[in-house]
């Protein structure tokens, strides 16, 4: 469950009953694949491309840290397929 | 028919014997107390409420007096209950009005929770709510206390009850507590404001109640919707300032000051964000009252 204003995502975790804000690039993952929700399965290339980043080794590592920062915080919803 | 209607020897006599219904806001009270200080503090900020007719559906069954045994008479203490049970120690019958009140907003953040309830206070202008939240010392009541005394309706000092979609405050018109140097702020800002007598020594230092204006008790069955969210900062000598804030920011720091936010899981969270989305934003310091009130005037239109 989560609120998207400008540059921020508020989103609400039902399971643990906790509230995070998120802004740069957590909060433009975010946005995105709410975006692509029921519409496709995200994978690390779609990602990048969406999010105009380049797939260079330190781009990658940085995306893959911020979804496992959001994985581990339990605010993306379902298994992330193919990220 | 209303609680100044009553003399003071039928009011003593009332609250001594069956108790007084009395109506604050949504809720309906029923309180029983021999001490005469309690029905003079009565009398004085609750004179515009209206008493509950007979047969009434009471919310909270309150007793103010003596606790058994030696307190009675060694060092005497008066203690506040709620169903006959007492949440808080016994305290000195001089605090007997502050302690009524600490009393009341524990009944209602503890049991109404068909509200979804921040600590914050809450003030009114053309059917606007402009919500103010605040820690202990940020100059919230002070500033909600001026506001009411320059046109603003008084809906809440300490407890925001918000409907559960978000849209709409409840009234509570209660008393505003000011402590220590707020006191003589609010005397010399606004003289024709009541006050009651100050109670020294309580956990909160020196505290005086100031009544809720007569014009905020007879509407206090109007809600209205929220359309600011300002958290306030007294600085001294500081010009006002408004500086907006974000929405995420807002709900988060609304978030905290929920008293039953987490109770309310995700309706909770639909209901603050709802709030913030339809609300402008903002952190406002100030230094002076007057230039607040200006500031406040000035709010942009929501």
């Amino acid at each position: 469950m989560a609120r998207h204003w400008d540059d921020e995502v508020v989103v609400y975790v039902e399971d643990s009953g906790n509230t995070h804000l998120f802004n740069g690039l957590s909060a433009e993952v975010l946005s995105t694949l709410a975006a692509w929700r029921d519409a496709r399965p995200a994978t690390e290339a779609d990602l990048l491309a969406a999010l105009d980043l380049s797939d260079d080794a330190e781009t990658v590592t940085t995306l893959r840290a911020v979804l496992a920062s959001l994985q581990d915080l339990g605010v993306l919803a379902g298994p992330r397929a193919g990220c | 028919m209303l609680v100044a209607d009553l003399d003071d020897e039928a009011l003593r006599r009332t609250l001594a014997g069956a108790g007084l219904g009395v109506r604050v806001g949504p809720f309906t009270l029923r309180l029983t107390s021999a001490q005469p200080v309690l029905a003079r503090s009565l009398r004085l900020l609750y004179g515009p409420n209206p008493i509950a007719p007979a047969g009434s559906f009471i919310d909270f069954h309150i007793g103010v007096g003596p606790p058994a045994g030696l307190r009675r008479w060694v060092r005497p203490r008066i203690r506040f209950t709620l169903d006959g049970v007492a949440p808080f120690w016994p305290a000195p019958p001089a605090h007997v009005a502050p302690l009524f009140e600490w009393g009341l907003n524990w009944c209602i953040v503890t049991e109404a929770h068909r509200y979804l309830m921040l600590h914050a206070a809450a003030i009114e202008r053309d059917g606007h709510v402009a919500i103010l939240p605040g820690e202990p010392g940020s100059g919230k009541s002070t500033l909600c206390a001026a506001l009411v005394n320059r046109g603003w309706r008084l809906l809440t000092d300490e407890i925001t009850m918000i409907s559960l979609d978000g849209r709409q405050i409840t009234p509570l018109a209660r008393p505003v507590s000011l402590k220590n140097a707020s006191i003589e702020v609010i005397r010399r800002f606004a003289p024709e404001a009541v006050l009651s007598p100050p109670v020294e020594g309580t956990s909160k230092g020196t505290v005086a109640l100031m009544r809720a204006p007569e014009a905020s008790i007879r509407r206090m069955a109007e809600s209205a919707r929220p359309r600011w969210v300002i958290f306030p900062k007294y600085v001294k000598d500081a010009p006002a300032t408004l500086v907006p804030e974000t929405r995420g920011r807002t709900l988060i720091a609304l978030g905290d000051a929920g008293f039953n936010y987490s109770i309310h899981g995700r309706r909770g969270f639909e209901a603050l964000a709802n709030l913030v989305e339809d609300s402008a934003c903002f952190r406002f310091s100030y230094g002076h009252l007057d230039d607040a009130v200006a500031a406040f005037a000035a709010l942009p239109s929501p």
